[in-house]
């Protein structure tokens, strides 16, 4: 019995533990708004990095930190979300070219 | 003389180095430093330029069984040069120092009287052809012409005497070759040497060279026609049909181009485009069961520019022997190299790098002596004249301590270059290398003052006595299974024919040994580095094995 029960709370951890790890798109047109600015900063200061820092740079280094992955995903939220509510769609677009802007002024800086 | 100890000419791939010595403090160094970095930008940017010249103008054509049929690149041309290129292309003497011989060249020129400074001209890189086609007689009516007209777009074909005019427009053909007939009925092709097209282009090309220096205007041409040529074997091969890189070659452009990379990937708002490795390469993947060919490949093109190096590759520079002359100063070699030369006195470049520190040599040219080996090949053309085109650099120390004489004696290089009896120096390569962060110095820390170092690399030829072909000969063929094969022959009667031959299986220690070397050479050919601890001690213990096994 206790083997049993040990098995299934494995199981449960290991299912449990992967659905974590997957990346999901969030189901609410909120929550999509959300993911989209998440990856925007997170894009957006790995880019930073790379642009000040060329010496460090190589394809696996840009790899390592996710970036493609996080700007395909940021590329399919947004999809999502412009079929979803086209207000919160332009909002992000937005805050994407406000984010770069403000990147760029304090790279000037 | 008897035929045995008469001697020819060989040329010989031996290369001495020489590392440029740029070191101390001082704005001496730095202006060298920047004057061979920017030898070196100058050289890949125009090598870019020649490139998508030729790129725009470049057309091929192959045939529905997937053989190249013909290449071609159009030019912008200069006029009134004809008469040269007639003489060039038909007269022996300039085509026996050109290689032109068991080749044909073909090139046309278009142009109108009125506009002489609209010219265009037409080089056929590449032709190939099936069955017999005679070249010696009216070879106007041989050569296929219409494919090159069509791709001028305003002539008709026209033929009339070898000279075609339509609209004004005039198009001459031009050709030399040796053979006369070829009468084969398998597939013939003809493709251009690296060296007729240097010459072509350099007679006609309209290229705007005011800003670029002499040293580095035939180096470009010629390497910008090889890697054209390279592309057009590599078309004929069915290798690989993308053009050659015309990528920035600055290092400061190339960083500006990729951080704009950076910054459009960031603003990426569609996500990226997968391709299948298989869908991207067929050819690379053509075996239905190499999973390889199932991955998905990124194959936007923001994310290609952003994925490559934001360095630039750097080429290196070939300059003839009298634009790399060596001197001597006491212990002290130095190298001189006419980089301002062909450069107007106000031009930019010139302004900002001709410090007048650089030319500390004027006061001192009594004090240098080219070395032998530019004496004897340049005579009086070797000896040093002060002008404000040329720069001396110094060389590293390549001297060594004789524990015999106990003194410092020469080394390797200067031995070499001091050696004219039998050597002869036949180009220099300018190239640029990392420091090593190890590198033993010689002027303290002050060496390692730059992440790069200069190094001019001379290639050497001698002269050997003529080889003698025996009566026998014996070949033998080293690979991997079997390991060695050989096959002895003689001739009889001008035929030659077959007396013995055989074969060495090997056996298990040198199958292994020949496996790692395999797997080495796999590794070297994927552009991995094979020199580490890990296939240092496999090499070590299969060489251990084998000498102890007594085979």
């Amino acid at each position: 019995m206790t083997l049993v029960s040990t098995l299934l709370s494995i199981i449960v951890m290991v299912v449990f533990q992967r659905k974590r790890s997957m990346t999901t798109i969030p189901r609410s047109a909120q929550a999509k708004f959300d993911l989209a600015c998440r990856l925007t900063k997170e894009i957006n200061a790995h880019a930073e990095r790379f642009t000040s820092n060329p010496k460090h740079f190589h394809d696996r280094q840009a790899k390592k930190v996710g970036l493609e992955k996080k700007v395909h995903l940021r590329g399919i939220v947004l999809g999502a979300l412009l079929k979803q509510n086209e207000d919160l769609y332009k909002r992000a677009l937005v805050i994407i070219k406000s984010e770069i802007e403000t990147g760029k002024e304090k790279a000037h800086a | 003389m008897p035929k045995a100890l008469r001697k020819r000419r060989e040329i010989v791939n031996s290369t001495v180095q020489g590392a440029w010595h740029i070191a101390g403090g001082g704005i001496l160094p730095e202006l060298h430093h920047a004057i061979a970095s920017w030898l070196l930008t100058e050289i890949g940017e125009t090598v870019s330029m020649l490139l998508t010249l030729f790129q725009n103008g470049f057309k091929y054509e192959r045939r529905e069984d997937g053989t190249l049929e013909f290449a071609d690149v159009i030019l912008p041309a200069k006029v009134g040069k004809l008469e040269r290129l007639i003489e060039l292309t038909h007269d022996n003497t300039p085509c026996r120092r050109l290689e032109f011989h068991n080749t044909y060249n073909i090139m046309y020129v278009a142009w109108q009287p009125e506009r002489p400074t609209e010219a265009y001209m037409g080089i056929r890189l590449y032709d190939s052809y099936y069955g017999t086609r005679n070249l010696g007689g009216d070879w106007i009516n041989d050569i296929d012409l219409l494919e090159m007209i069509e791709f001028f777009g305003i002539l008709k074909r026209e033929p009339e005497n070898g000279v075609i005019r339509v609209d004004n427009w005039s198009i001459e053909a031009l050709m030399a070759h040796n053979e006369k007939i070829r009468k084969r009925a398998k597939l013939q092709s003809i493709q251009h040497s690296a060296n007729f097209l240097q010459a072509a282009l350099t007679t006609y090309l309209d290229f705007n060279w005011k800003k670029i220096p002499e040293v580095v205007r035939g180096p470009a041409l010629k390497q910008a026609a090889e890697q054209l040529l390279s592309h057009v074997g590599k078309l004929k091969d069915g290798e690989n049909e993308s053009f050659p890189s015309i990528e920035e070659r600055d290092p400061e452009g190339r960083v500006l181009e990729w951080q704009d990379a950076v910054r459009t990937i960031a603003r990426n708002t569609t996500g990226f485009e997968y391709k299948t490795a298989r869908e991207n390469d067929p050819r690379k993947f053509s075996n239905p069961e190499d999973k390889r060919g199932a991955r998905l490949v990124n194959v936007d093109k923001d994310w290609a520019r952003f994925s490559t190096s934001p360095f630039p590759r750097r080429m290196s520079l070939k300059l003839t022997p009298d634009n790399s002359i060596v001197y001597r100063r006491s212990n002290r070699l130095y190298i001189a190299i006419p980089v301002f030369k062909g450069l107007a006195d106000n031009d930019k470049k010139r302004q900002k790098l001709s410090h007048r520190k650089i030319f500390w040599w004027h006061s001192h040219t009594s004090e240098f002596t080219p070395m032998p080996l530019w004496q004897e090949q340049l005579g009086k053309k070797a000896n040093l004249t002060p002008n404000f085109d040329t720069i001396l650099l110094p060389l590293q120390y390549d001297r060594k301590w004789s524990k015999e004489k106990g003194q410092f004696v020469a080394g390797t290089f200067e031995r070499t270059l001091c050696n004219s009896r039998s050597w002869e120096i036949c180009l220099s390569t300018l190239c640029e290398r990392r420091a090593r962060s190890g590198a033993q110095s010689f002027a303290g820390n002050t060496l390692h003052r730059f992440p790069t170092y200069f190094r001019s690399d001379f290639a050497v030829g001698f002269d050997m006595p003529e080889a003698e072909i025996p009566k026998r000969i014996i070949g033998i063929h080293f690979s991997h299974e079997p390991v060695i094969s050989w096959v002895m022959g003689d001739i009889l009667d001008g035929e030659p024919r077959v007396l013995d031959q055989g074969m060495i299986i090997g056996n298990e220690i040198l199958d292994s040994g020949l496996e790692a070397q395999v797997r080495l050479e796999e590794e070297a050919g994927k552009l991995r580095w094979t020199g580490g601890r890990e296939f240092k001690g496999v090499i070590a213990q299969r060489t251990n094995d084998l000498s102890n096994a007594n085979c």
